[in-house]
């Protein structure tokens, strides 16, 4: 070997050619070998504009006419798509209704890449969630799911919440649905609708009693909904001159009180229960007469939060007369008739009184186990209490307070007082039946109480009380105490919103102090007798005081 | 052998020394980066023929390149594959030339070649955006997000990136303005710079050898220089036949994917801001840029560059692996370990 | 002097394979290229379109379809799509007594599509026809020299 010739360069340079010439290779094959330009010419690549911009398509490259595909390309495929006259597929094209990415050749991305799903392919039955792009809401024959969808929309009495164009009343409460279809498939539709908490733990939307195929009947009208819709031109939607048509709620076939009309007609029976009537989302309203002030009913409808903090009734707007005529049928016509349980033995049969009683009013919230966990329980912004497996709170709780709960209720709560419904005696009954079924200890059976330490005379310095109220308190209670701190979601009951003045105020400070100084059996709240001195103690209740007040200085 | 002069032979001298070539001393490192550039340009110019930066159309485009076009699929994985690859080698590069010490009197360069390293972020970043799916979208927000935590120059530089305060269709416009204009512009110029530099301070930097063997350059520097080139390019299509340039939906403001990640070389910064935000955005940042730009200055030690990890650097060479490794580590646990609301998920 | 010979080939058989190697390579990267440079005209916008139902036929005669660029030769039995688009500079023709005019720069067709007088120089092409549901398609992509007759079902009166 000469000198001065380093012939590894030469075998180095060889390899490196020889591994080009493979991986060139190996790409002009796997480039060429499968591509559809290999069989065809020519790619079809239709151009459509249905108003929202010129849209490009090579769907017909597997889908000759819009058939299926078969197998060979080239063949003439036997499943040809079906007559949908008076439309032509040829003039609408393929991507405004079947939705898919027209420009990918390719069957997975042509199809819709999983994800959020806004793009997957409609096919069959699901087609209808594309009508109402172009066609205006109503009766549409092959469309009927979509349409009864709408219906249900609003019988569920979603746009109380959910503002969508084209509704002109309308919350502000949940996010805005106008151009939901253009962001969500129809299967995260279906299943957010059915299960809202399953993505956002924190979602305060209730869980409607929907069979799977009705949420998907609400999803075909929602998938409708989408940012450039066909039905109307831009002029038109930003002139505010697209409406979706308004729909009696109300039974029909039955003379109805206008109070009761109202009921139905402003959705309050999509959630709450009257008479036979359930929503299964919200209180009972039968005998709400009875149970609560006329004021306290007009003032809950102008702003359900201040009555009950965190309540997640949103503001129904109506005109000022609906609501006179709606507060005077509920004060004077929603009250408990004389014979309660005369009219619930008819119903119930043999069952105890109590049992009765207990079933018809405390049910819905308390459960018929008594845990606390009953149906409507999820949407309540308090947890009511519960029963069953916590007798160590209920050997706490003096009877007569007990008592004082049924009769009068607990304020800045959803639990209401039944004085006017239940004689004592069967207030009697109804705890006696508590007791026995699901507490489980004796009504004498009661804790001494450990002594708290005594209220010190100096004051507290808040700025030690703040930062000790941080440390402690704010993870479950929040920083501002409005019981949505980080782990408030880990803990069910959930931890108690500190703010609720009318919870707080007629409550005497022992009772704050007691709950801090050995904690609350029965849910999250540990005792805190140990890490805090007498002045540290009195110091969080008045921190608590102040925070309660917070919402009076507003 | 007689051969008309042509333009590379300026860049070169015209004998080497036999260590020059010996495949430890550069490991090929600065051309294969070259070859990935020269990869960029014409994969880029193959793409800019075909897609249009506008909000409505640029994913489809993307999926008529990758989908319709013969070729069109091996292009884009090629654009994306040596963009990924040249910021690796880049940065290896770099790490070669700290570890061996050879910014030692060729400081002019040293800065050239971070020059070009931050351009290289810079168009990886822009070009990042321009498919318009919800990954790119959304990377991109975070990313631009960590550069407004950089007090005063951050929000300037956000501002200048995205168009805005927020990704829309002003930053999809600037994106490809920046990443098919100014920026390949600017990495022409300064590769050329640093070509330039390289033979102006004599080849690359070898310690001191009186009488060491020389080599003609042509063919033997010429037919090595060849052999990385194609080596790169051949390695570059073979993955590119492997690896799939993502694409996922089409970009949607209103549905962040949990967890949104940056970049995945800026993935580092955003585990470190997930701790502290002074030092994940502010202080990271600028001790990088100092260490890099001061280190040479600083480096008072006597070997001459060079040389494979000279026993007198050895605390400059501890501390650069060090921060190399850290940075690895972070961005191995933010690319992941991280799952929805950045929580630690455990692969096992 | 044979093993000078021999090594003398040897290597120009290796140069040979090197610059092979190398031209291969680089061609085939070339080709790629131009390959994908090339391609945006792979694409036709021309697809299977109805243009009228069978019913709505003239039982003889053309009938212009100006929008879609096709005119229907429609004879007792039969009939042929024919281009409606000037081969000169791609006007729409009109349908005349003697054939096809065109009114931009006067070219005249004859009946088939032949042609009478200039600028054009080319006749009109034929299009690719089927009947699917008693409608008439017509795909406008393929342009043939001789014209497709299909046969005509016509209820009652007139068989194929």
């Amino acid at each position: 070997m000469a000198a001065g010739k380093p012939d590894w360069i030469n075998v180095f340079y060889g390899m490196a050619i020889c591994l080009l010439l493979v991986s060139l290779g190996a790409a002009v094959y796997f480039s060429v070998a499968h591509h559809p330009l290999n069989d065809h010419s020519s790619i079809p690549d239709l151009t459509i504009n249905l108003g929202a911009g010129p849209v490009r398509e090579h769907c017909t490259y597997c889908h000759p006419e819009g058939s299926r595909p078969s197998p060979d390309l080239d063949q003439r495929s036997l499943s040809e798509h079906p007559d949908i006259s008076p439309h032509q597929w040829e003039k609408l094209g393929c991507t405004g209704c079947h939705l898919g990415e027209g420009m990918a050749l390719d069957v997975e991305i042509s199809h819709g890449l999983p994800g959020l799903g806004a793009r997957q392919v409609l096919s069959g039955r699901d087609l209808q969630a594309s009508c109402f792009q172009c066609h205006p809401v109503g009766p549409l024959p092959g469309a009927k799911k979509a349409w009864k969808g709408y219906q249900r929309f609003l019988a569920k009495g979603c746009n109380t919440c959910h503002h969508i164009s084209g509704l002109g009343r309308g919350g502000r409460y949940g996010p805005d649905l106008s151009h939901i279809g253009s962001l969500l498939g129809l299967d995260l539709l279906q299943q957010e609708i059915r299960d809202p908490k399953a993505d956002l733990p924190n979602s305060i939307m209730p869980r409607f009693p929907l069979s799977k195929s009705r949420a998907r009947e609400i999803a075909y009208f929602l998938k409708s909904r989408v940012k450039q819709p066909y039905y109307a031109t831009p002029m038109q939607i930003q002139a505010g001159q697209i409406k979706l048509p308004a729909i009696s709620l109300a039974p029909k076939g039955r003379e109805l009180a206008e109070g009761e009309r109202l009921l139905f007609e402003r959705q309050c029976l999509a959630c709450h229960q009257f008479r036979e009537v359930n929503g299964r989302i919200a209180p009972d309203l039968s005998f709400i007469g009875s149970q609560r002030q006329r004021s306290y009913l007009e003032g809950f409808l102008d702003n359900p939060a201040r009555y009950i903090p965190g309540a997640v009734m949103p503001q129904v707007p109506m005109i000022a007369e609906e609501k006179t005529t709606l507060v005077n049928y509920l004060s004077t016509q929603a009250v408990a008739p004389e014979n309660l349980s005369q009219m619930l033995a008819k119903k119930m049969g043999q069952e105890e009184p109590a049992k009765q009683l207990f079933m018809r009013l405390c049910q819905a919230c308390h459960a018929a186990e008594g845990n606390g966990l009953g149906p409507i329980q999820p949407n309540l912004a308090n947890f009511p209490r519960a029963f069953a497996g916590n007798a160590d709170f209920f050997r706490r709780i003096q009877p007569k307070r007990l008592l004082a709960s049924i009769e009068k209720g607990i304020p800045g709560t959803s639990m209401p007082g039944y004085e006017k419904i239940l004689s004592p005696q069967q207030r009697q009954q109804v705890m006696d039946l508590i007791f026995a079924a699901f507490i489980g200890i004796g009504q004498d059976d009661k804790a001494k109480p450990e002594e708290l330490p005594r209220k010190p005379v100096q004051a507290f310095i808040p700025q030690d009380i703040d930062s000790l109220f941080t440390d402690l308190c704010s993870r479950c209670h929040g920083d501002r105490g409005n019981g949505k701190g980080t782990e408030a979601l880990q803990h069910l009951p959930r931890p108690r919103n500190l703010t609720n003045h009318l919870y707080f105020t007629p409550l005497p400070d022992e009772r704050i102090a007691r709950a801090i100084y050995s904690g609350i059996p029965g849910t999250a709240m540990p005792a805190h007798a140990e890490q805090l001195s007498a002045g540290q103690l009195w110091g969080l209740v008045g921190k608590i005081r102040q925070l309660s007040r917070g919402n009076d200085a507003d | 052998m007689s051969r008309t002069r042509n333009f590379f032979d300026h860049l070169h001298v015209s004998q080497v020394r036999s260590r020059v070539l010996h495949p430890l001393t550069s490991l090929g490192l600065g051309i294969a980066s070259l070859t990935c550039l020269a990869t960029l340009f014409v994969t880029g110019f193959t793409l800019f023929l075909y897609y249009v930066p506008d909000q409505a159309q640029a994913y489809e485009r993307i999926l008529h390149i990758s989908t319709t076009l013969r070729f069109g699929r091996l292009i884009r994985n090629l654009h994306y594959l040596s963009a990924n690859g040249l910021l690796i080698l880049a940065f290896l590069h770099m790490s070669r030339i700290f570890f061996m010490g050879s910014y030692k009197r060729r400081y002019l360069n040293w800065v050239y070649g971070l020059t070009l390293l931050v351009l290289i972020l810079f168009a990886n970043f822009t070009g990042y955006l321009l498919p318009w799916d919800q990954i790119s979208y959304w990377a991109i927000k975070v990313g631009a997000s960590l550069a407004g935590y950089f007090p005063l120059l951050g929000e300037t530089l956000q501002t200048f990136l995205l168009g805005g305060q927020d990704v829309g269709p002003e930053t999809l416009a600037r994106s490809f303005a920046l990443h098919a204009g100014i920026l390949p512009f600017l990495l022409l110029v300064f590769t050329s710079l640093h070509l330039w530099r390289i033979r102006k301070d004599g080849g690359l930097a070898l310690p001191e050898a009186a009488d060491e063997e020389r080599i003609p350059t042509i063919p033997w520097l010429y037919r090595s220089e060849a052999a990385v080139a194609m080596l790169t390019l051949a390695t570059l299509i073979a993955l590119a036949l492997l690896i799939d340039a993502p694409i996922f939906e089409r970009a949607d403001p209103a549905h962040p994917p949990n967890p949104a990640k940056a970049p995945w070389y800026f993935v580092g910064f955003q585990e470190l801001v997930s701790y502290s935000a002074v030092i994940g955005g502010i202080l990271m940042p600028l001790f990088w840029a100092a260490f890099l730009l001061l280190a040479p200055r600083l480096d008072r030690s006597r070997s001459c560059g060079g040389r494979w990890f000279a026993k007198d650097r050895w605390h400059w060479n501890l501390a650069f692996a060090l921060l190399l490794i850290s940075q690895l580590v972070l961005i191995y646990i933010g690319l992941y370990l991280r799952g929805p609301n950045w929580q630690l998920v455990l692969p096992f | 002097m044979p093993t000078e010979t021999k090594t003398e080939r040897r290597s120009f058989l290796k140069r040979i394979l090197l610059l092979g190697g190398l031209t291969i390579s680089w061609g085939g990267i070339a080709a790629i290229l131009a390959d994908v440079w090339l391609a945006a005209g792979l694409f036709s916008s021309a697809h299977w379109r109805s243009l009228v139902t069978q019913e709505e036929l003239l039982s003889e005669g053309v009938l212009p379809f100006p929008e879609q660029g096709v005119a229907l030769l429609v004879q007792k039995d039969r009939i042929a799509a024919l281009s409606l688009e000037c081969t000169h500079l791609g006007c729409r023709l009109n349908v005349v007594d003697e054939g096809f005019f065109c009114p931009c720069h006067g070219s005249e067709f004859g009946p088939r599509g032949e042609v009478y007088t200039g600028p054009a120089n080319r006749s009109l092409p034929w299009h690719d026809i089927k009947i699917n549901r008693g409608k008439i398609w017509v795909q406008s992509e393929a342009q043939q020299d001789a014209p497709i007759w299909i046969a005509l079902e016509r209820n009652g009166r007139g068989t194929a």
